[in-house]
């Protein structure tokens, strides 16, 4: 209990000033590049990113098409390594993927012949040791969270776009990551299901105290969810971090304040101009 | 499929218009054959007995004295024991091929060859290594039935999606768990498929290898009719083979219907 109340009140402290004094790294990046050989060239997709990310922090990775920002997600779940640099996770340097990053892909990874309950429980059968009836109770209560539990017999053939992507974070949360790495996970969602996967993303991770790293193209939620907003540029560095100071909730009531409007849009010109400026000769797609 | 697709109006009276179009044919097959046969079509001395009539009560007659039972169980016998043994070879085989890419390299060539040979042809092979006999026929049933097994196993596992893999290993799963609950499942459908193949091509064969030093089944039946020039028996005999093998073929539809996923 004592543990809640102080994570509680660091995340406070974080919301507030938009710092991450007095908390612990998690996920630190040191000098890390990524070199991939296209057409005989070689082009650096990553390029000397040194990041700091705390326990329980929400950071948002926006950039330009191309500026690697998927990469640096791959570096740091493990599918990729490093040209050069070093990334730790709970100062151990990590090899390869692992059950502590969970990562939330932009394509479903659904399996076909598995219903929803089935797909949601893969996770926990991949870690043994509990009981079917453990498992399928631990699946329900996320599908739940998700608000699918009126799909659960369903296979994903007969799911909608929205309904996958509600899935594949249910299959990711029940493994209890530390860690959840999500990579524009909500691309091609229509505006409604969108509003409603933030909010349930912001509940859960203030429910769960999971630390995220979401990768997305639209500004707006990037705003609305990041404690922190690293933009990357063409040249695939992190040209800056933006501490996102504004209090939450941040969807219904709240953002209908004036004032908080008026901070959430002069927040959001800043990153966009970040944005435009690292974007170099190549279509801006804000 | 297709044919469900028709009927979708999903009342009774178009699924029993539909059945009624499969009867239909099957009659209008055996009015066509009578007619031939009572035209003579097949020769003075052999149209009567080559006749549906004909086979239909020598049929009867096979039944009552068990000469159906007698040749039916050890050809099926042959069948499903050559089938196990290909099962059990022929699906971890095809996994590892379908996975490791380097593997599939390395074997594509000697199977596609193998795949290609008429398992009659080692006929004279199988009999030095195992004599006349069962064990023979076992033997070349089982040669003919790996291949369409382990290259459509090789098939589905190579479908797997990489998509999946990544996911089960940001789940934290290892190589053990990874094969049993993506790679196998996920290649189910091709294995099905391959089966349906193998019995299908299995059947074909057991009736030549059961000419070659048998003394039952139906292979050996047939020469067994015409050497007592009980051509109406042979006739049935020919009904009898047919029969099972649409019979096992509808077993592997079901399997397959039961155990496929869509996407």
């Amino acid at each position: 209990m004592e543990n809640l109340i102080k994570a509680e009140t660091m995340s406070e402290r974080l919301h507030n000033d938009g710092t991450t004094v007095g908390r612990n790294t998690l996920i630190s990046l040191k000098g890390v590049s990524k070199n991939f050989r296209k057409n005989g060239k070689e082009i650096t997709v990553v390029n000397d990113c040194s990041l700091e990310i705390a326990e329980n922090e929400f950071l948002v990775i926006v950039g330009p098409t191309g500026s690697g920002k998927s990469t640096l997600l791959k570096l740091i779940a493990g599918f990729e390594a490093p040209t050069t640099g070093e990334i730790r996770v709970g100062g151990e340097i990590i090899k390869g993927p692992g059950a502590d990053r969970g990562m939330i892909f932009q394509e479903y990874a659904l399996l076909p012949w598995r219903n929803v309950l089935k797909n949601v429980e893969l996770g926990l059968e991949f870690k043994g040791s509990r009981s079917e009836a453990d498992n399928r109770a631990q699946a329900m209560k996320y599908i739940d969270m998700v608000g699918l539990s009126s799909a659960v017999n369903k296979h994903p053939v007969e799911l909608s776009g929205g309904m996958k992507r509600r899935v594949s974070l249910a299959m990711i949360l029940v493994t209890k990551p530390k860690i959840l790495l999500m990579d524009g996970p909500f691309n091609a969602l229509d505006s409604k299901t969108k509003m409603t996967l933030h909010a349930e993303i912001t509940r859960i991770w203030e429910h769960e105290h999971n630390t995220i790293i979401f990768v997305t193209s639209d500004l707006d939620e990037a705003v609305k969810l990041g404690d922190r907003i690293a933009v990357m540029n063409q040249s695939g560095q992190i040209s800056k971090i933006f501490h996102n100071g504004l209090p939450r909730p941040r969807t219904g009531k709240a953002a209908l304040d004036t004032e908080f409007h008026n901070r959430f849009i002069k927040l959001r010109e800043e990153v966009l101009n970040e944005v435009k400026a690292g974007a170099g000769k190549t279509v801006c797609e804000y | 499929m297709a044919n469900t697709q028709r009927s979708g109006t999903g009342n009774i009276g178009a699924f029993l218009v539909d059945r009624s179009y499969y009867v239909l044919g099957v009659l209008l097959f055996l009015v066509v054959w009578q007619a031939a046969s009572m035209l003579k079509l097949f020769g003075n001395d052999f149209s009567e007995a080559f006749s549906p009539l004909a086979a239909a009560l020598a049929l009867i007659e096979m039944a009552k004295d068990g000469d159906i039972v007698r040749h039916a169980v050890p050809s099926l016998r042959r069948v499903l024991v050559s089938l196990a043994f290909a099962i059990i070879v022929a699906l971890p085989v095809g996994v590892l091929v379908g996975y490791f890419k380097r593997l599939e390299q390395l074997t594509y060539v000697v199977f596609q060859f193998m795949r290609m040979i008429s398992p009659l042809a080692w006929m004279p092979i199988a009999i030095i290594i195992f004599g006349v006999g069962d064990v023979s026929v076992t033997f070349l049933l089982w040669l003919v039935a790996i291949w369409p097994l382990i290259l459509n196993t090789a098939h589905g596992a190579g479908r797997v999606s990489p998509l999946w893999l990544n996911m089960a290993k940001t789940m934290g799963a290892m190589d053990a768990g990874i094969l049993r609950k993506i790679i196998i499942p996920a290649a189910i459908p091709d294995m099905l498929t391959g089966l349906r193949l193998a019995v299908g091509v299995s059947w074909i064969i057991l009736v030549p290898a059961e000419m070659l030093g048998v003394p039952d089944g139906l292979g050996y039946f047939i020469l067994d009719t015409r050497d007592r020039f009980r051509y109406d028996q042979l006739i049935a005999t020919i009904v009898v083979i047919g029969a099972i093998g649409y019979l096992l073929d509808s077993v592997n539809r079901w399997l397959i219907s039961k155990y496929s996923w869509k996407i």
